[in-house]
């Protein structure tokens, strides 16, 4: 019956509850040690625990006030030297060599300088937001620029649209739906690295809790932080999906 | 002098190292008010002439003068144009494209009753907040229409508009010009490869061979035009010989 309602099934929700019963199922029937992998029961009941306490709630909001400000911090960037770039295809030629060099350098493998040079403080997490988030929205954004369809330039040059006009209210518009699938990838890719970065060195955060839970031999805490961090960025990615909605719904004007 | 003035109006491309005449010195004069077809083979210099008239391209040589000046980049010719595809800015509802040559200057607004008069007259009446992708190709093509209209022009320019249309739409859509060109007393110049409908809708027909005017077909006749009279078919008749005289 439930089927014909079209709630659970279709709404993806049946391979996490299979999921979830085998998980429950393989800890009551005992198929695998409870120290490799707690029950859901533990996992839960730390879960309560950690929000009781407010440790949670404290770990969620470190982390999440680095993606506001690395992802802030770097999508202006990018966007800026994006749009810099598609004004000035000069500036595109001599930045493009570094950039190609730059983007193929994985963020996580500059822990080490960064924690050199900023030691083990903000900085180094948020600046390693930056290089994560930077090229998916820069890439999608200048792509975005440079597949508007000439044809419709056109039309704003015969109507006497001034250079800037064209970029204003043809090129720019047009590009909005690769700007955003660049942010939501950035989104995606700040959340994975910041999390990383907090495995290295933090004293605050998810993945910091996630590394004092392992010395501590407390693997529902781990279990729970990984569960925790999968659903945040879920609901981000969520979050930012039902805003892009709503704003394609007022016909995606600027 | 009349109205609009074109002369030895040339253009050459440079395809891989080869120079090509697009337009080999186009003369012509044109009355204000007139509905000129321009009809001719594929690679004749048609569109050409129209993307030069409308700013699009520039000229390799000669001179375009309108009302007595000398036209250039800085002082272009007052055109709306229609393309053979609609154009339309797929992010803005029909009003917005309709009004997409004020979109700079703001104050939508204030165009409302404009933009609502016209989508009266191309019975578009209640679309003015549909999207693009709502719209069938016909219905896209008189937005088009629309938005060419709307910065009221003094010349229309259109290049196979109705190329890509079906027969009953393309049938439509040729009555709708005719009385908008009737009603509005505009000058209009279009490009389309189809005699019958250069002899629906003009004036004068222009036939264009190897990028230079061939001739010039007045075509005295009121709307709608009868297209079994024989007037018609000996007007078709003439157009054809003149476009392809390989005696086919």
């Amino acid at each position: 019956m439930r089927y014909s309602n079209g709630k659970v099934w279709q709404n993806g929700f049946l391979v996490p509850l299979l999921f979830f019963f085998l998980w429950w199922f393989g800890s009551v029937s005992g198929w695998w040690n409870q120290f490799l992998l707690p029950s859901p029961n533990q996992v839960f009941n730390s879960f309560v625990a950690l929000i009781e306490t407010g440790e949670l709630q404290k770990h969620v909001w470190a982390s999440l006030s680095r993606i506001i400000r690395g992802f802030g911090l770097s999508s202006a960037l990018a966007l800026s030297i994006a749009l810099l770039c598609a004004w000035f295809p000069a500036m595109l030629l001599q930045l493009e060599p570094t950039l190609g060099f730059l983007r193929h350098i994985p963020p996580m493998s500059t822990i080490p300088m960064l924690i050199l040079w900023f030691g083990i403080g903000e900085t180094p997490k948020i600046i390693l937001i930056i290089l994560a988030t930077f090229f998916p929205v820069f890439m999608n954004t200048l792509q975005g620029i440079r597949d508007c369809d000439p044809r419709l330039t056109e039309v704003a040059k015969v109507f006497g649209y001034t250079r800037w006009e064209q970029f204003r209210f043809v090129i720019l518009p047009s590009a909005i739906p690769s700007v955003l699938t660049g942010l939501r990838l950035g989104l995606g890719y700040s959340w994975r690295s910041l999390v990383a970065a907090e495995l290295v060195a933090a004293s605050s955060g998810l993945g910091y809790m996630i590394l004092d839970a392992e010395q501590l031999s407390r693997s529902d805490v781990v279990v729970t932080g990984i569960l925790v961090i999968g659903f945040m960025g879920a609901l981000l990615d969520y979050g930012f999906l039902w805003a892009v909605r709503r704003y394609m719904r007022r016909g995606t004007e600027i | 002098m009349s109205w609009l003035v074109i002369k030895n109006l040339k253009k050459k491309y440079d395809i891989n190292g080869m120079q090509v005449d697009a337009l080999d010195g186009v003369n012509l004069e044109i009355d204000e008010g007139e509905f000129i077809v321009i009809v001719g083979k594929s690679g004749s210099g048609k569109t050409t002439l129209l993307r030069i008239l409308a700013g699009l391209e520039e000229q390799t040589g000669g001179e375009i003068i309108f009302k007595g000046n000398l036209c250039g980049t800085k002082n272009s010719l007052p055109v709306g144009m229609v393309f053979q595809e609609p154009r339309l800015m797929p992010w803005l509802s029909v009003e917005r494209n309709i009004l997409f040559p004020f979109l700079p200057k703001g104050d939508i607004a204030a165009l409302r009753h404009k933009m609502l008069s016209l989508l009266k007259m191309l019975g578009l009446e209640g679309y003015e907040n549909a999207m693009p992708s709502q719209l069938s190709g016909g219905m896209a093509q008189r937005v088009a229409l629309g938005r060419a209209l709307s910065c009221d022009p003094e010349i229309v320019l259109l290049d196979e508009p109705l190329g890509a249309l079906d027969y009953f739409t393309r049938r439509a859509l040729q009555r709708e010009l005719a009385r908008i060109y009737t009603e509005g007393g505009k000058t209009f110049l279009m490009v389309t490869h189809d005699v019958g409908e250069a002899l629906r809708l003009a004036t004068r027909v222009l036939v264009l061979k190897n990028g230079k005017i061939d001739s010039s077909v007045p075509v005295p006749m009121g709307y709608p035009r009868a297209r079994r009279s024989a007037e018609f078919q000996c007007l078709i008749d003439k157009i054809l010989n003149a476009i392809d005289d390989s005696g086919w």
